[in-house]
């Protein structure tokens, strides 16, 4: 059989059943065989439609060198120059430095990134042959194996040198604000599928999978309407089961599933997680949701594991309305259109209302387990943004965040002390209540290793245990700069009548240990026992085989265990504490 | 839907021709633009459709609808 390396110049045109005019022509340079992308570039089922013309196999820096190469001048099928070019090259043909080390034959990497600049140069002087240039970073085959205890290794491993070819690369483009480097790491990473077929490449030497083809030019298509503007700028969600689960109407608010140590509700709060980062990313949120309204806001706003709260949210419709009258409403108030939305319900049928009222609306299938929401989200490639079409205001919040970081990290230099009052660690104290109880209760039954007297107590238990006079239970919730931990710790206490005080459960998620917050909170309960009258306090801490943490933490704290030095318990400065104690 | 309307579907497709040009009878050569990519196009896409893995020698085996419609045929019964 013919291998396509011997083939021309050829172009890829779409099935003319579905013709339409086509909307960017697209030249694609490469040194290995990737015709097989030119179907899937041309399918106007994912807009754009990308007609590719394919340009002689494996010349690349000829045709980006000479700008007389037949490739530049254009096909019947072009009568005007690209819209885009792509370049895809691969690592140990684009750089055969890199093919010494590959193949064990032995390279510098002084050489290997001496010819990345080399093929930089050659990219760079072709760079305004098309408003746009996409450029295929490199990534090792996926079927090759090379020896992992050196792969990584400083200038000498595969992995290593790849890394650093990458990155030269990227650092040589930079200049030119209309070149793209296209993350292939990730188009190989994100597939469930191999991305290499060895009988294709065996046939033709195609170096990829169908599959892989069909992910790059989805992701090729996806930068491409975001760099155009065309990136999807608004999520309407519903609320149940979908931002939380179970049904607020008849849960009610200490129902509903969301965070804790379960993986329903830590599949909603991942959703959540997802979504705010979305929202970080300058793209708006709203809710459409057939709720009662203050209901739905008390559950947004007082919730205490919602990550999402009504500031994060630009537009709310909670009522019985129809959806999509709903949606419109929404997209009126922020004078956005349907083609720059997504619809998130877990509800088929309010699904399919919306996609029919708006054809041009999002309204993906959320998956049938909803383990994978939180994945789900993640993994949409919907709402891309060149940095030219970013909304001006989350571009300023981006840069403003991004400086206060590296000037955060400049000045922490090495001193964990200086990194932790970086933090900006603000500690919430929150009395137990009906809404906090599963999650106080929780914290006690899972918690192991910051635990300590691995007392396990069921919701009632623990709320008639704290519900008698001298007993304190106070939950607390961490958030820092860069996110928020939720409710993370317990503390309860007893104080007797004769002045003596004990501390009976002190529990601390793993997630926020390291910090001092546990001294924080130890000081915080000791200076609330004081003032209410004790004179002395214990904390009796049982050994259990996991909970090394919190014995290690106490035994610095004590005159003579149980009893607790009170000179030695004290509030770090780097902790902002905010009491909503009773 | 059977087997036949199924590789008619996918052939059409990658082959850029109405459906009903497939026969079961046609060979590679009554269509136009059955080249080697084209063949390789074929190969992913009936491996696509029919969530199935062919062997090299079955994918260069492939010259005509009836064998596509065999091999897919001994896939499933396997």
């Amino acid at each position: 059989m013919t291998t396509l390396a011997n083939c021309s110049t050829r172009s890829i045109s779409q099935d003319p059943a579905v013709s339409r005019p086509a909307a960017v022509r697209a030249l694609l340079v490469a040194d290995t065989v990737v015709d097989p992308i030119g179907r899937f570039l041309a399918d106007p089922v994912n807009a754009p439609a990308i007609q590719a013309q394919i340009a002689p196999y494996n010349q690349v820096r000829q045709i980006l060198l000479d700008t007389e190469h037949p490739a530049w001048r254009q096909s019947q099928d072009f009568s005007e120059s690209p819209n885009l070019l792509i370049i895809w090259t691969t690592p140990a043909a684009a750089v055969p430095a890199f093919a010494g080390l590959l193949e064990f034959r032995g390279a510098d990497v002084e050489s290997i990134l001496a010819e990345v600049d080399e093929l930089a140069d050659a990219i760079l002087s072709s760079a305004s042959r098309a408003p746009w240039v996409f450029v295929v970073s490199w990534t090792l085959p996926p079927y090759r194996r090379w020896v992992q205890a050196r792969s990584m290794r400083h200038e000498t491993g595969a992995a290593n040198v790849l890394m650093r070819m990458n990155l030269r690369l990227a650092e040589r483009l930079a200049p030119a604000k209309n070149i793209v480097l296209l993350d292939s790491q990730y188009w190989h990473a994100s597939l469930q599928r191999p991305s290499h077929d060895p009988k294709l490449q065996a046939m033709a030497q195609v170096s990829y999978s169908r599959d892989l083809f069909v992910k790059a030019a989805a992701e090729i298509k996806a930068v491409y309407r975001g760099l155009r503007g065309q990136g999807r700028k608004l999520v309407i969600c519903d609320l149940d089961n979908t931002l939380w689960g179970g049904i607020l109407g008849d849960d009610g608010i200490d129902g509903l599933q969301l965070g804790g140590h379960d993986g329903i509700g830590q599949s909603f709060a991942g959703m959540q997680c997802e979504l705010l980062s979305l929202r970080r990313r300058g793209v708006l949120l709203a809710v459409c949701s057939k709720n009662d309204h203050q209901a739905a806001i008390d559950a947004i706003e007082r919730h205490p594991e919602m990550l999402l709260r009504l500031a994060d949210f630009v537009s709310l419709r909670i009522n019985r309305e129809d959806k999509a009258a709903n949606v419109e409403a929404i997209l009126r108030e922020l004078n956005l259109l349907p083609q720059s939305a997504v619809f998130l319900d877990d509800h088929p049928a309010e699904r399919d209302r919306v996609r029919r009222a708006f054809p041009e609306m999002l309204v993906p299938d959320l998956p049938q387990d909803i383990a994978a929401y939180p994945s789900f989200v993640a993994s949409l490639d919907c709402f891309e943004a060149g940095e030219q079409t970013t909304e001006d205001q989350a571009r300023t919040e981006l840069y403003r965040i991004e400086s206060k970081r590296r000037a955060a990290r400049a000045a922490a230099g090495d001193s964990v002390q200086a990194w932790l009052e970086s933090l900006n660690i603000r500690v919430t104290i929150l009395p137990l209540d009906r809404i906090n109880l599963p999650r106080a209760a929780q914290l006690l039954n899972k918690t192991n290793q910051f635990n300590m007297s691995v007392r396990r107590m069921s919701d009632d238990e623990l709320w008639r245990w704290s519900s008698q006079p001298g007993r304190t239970a106070l939950l607390f919730s961490v958030a820092d700069r860069f996110g928020d931990s939720g409710i993370t710790g317990l503390i309860t206490s007893e104080l007797r009548g004769d002045g003596s005080a004990a501390l009976v459960d002190f529990v601390m998620s793993c997630r926020v240990m390291g910090k001092q917050i546990e001294d924080a909170i130890l000081a915080r309960m000791c200076r609330r026992l004081t003032e209410a009258g004790a004179t002395s306090i214990s904390a009796s801490c049982v050994q259990t085989d996991k909970n090394e943490p919190v014995r290690a933490f106490l035994a610095g704290k004590y005159a003579s265990p149980p009893l607790l030095d009170l000179s030695r318990v004290g509030a770090p400065g780097h902790i902002a504490i905010e009491s909503r104690e009773n | 839907m059977p087997v036949f309307e199924r590789v008619q579907n996918v052939l059409a497709r990658v082959m850029q021709v109405p459906q009903q040009q497939v026969r079961l009878e046609s060979r590679k050569d009554d269509f136009a633009h059955w080249d080697s990519i084209r063949h390789l196009d074929l190969i992913m896409e009936i491996e696509n459709a029919f969530s199935c893995t062919l062997t090299m020698n079955e994918a260069t085996a492939i010259g005509s609808v009836r064998d596509v419609v065999d091999l897919i045929a001994k896939k499933v019964a396997a």
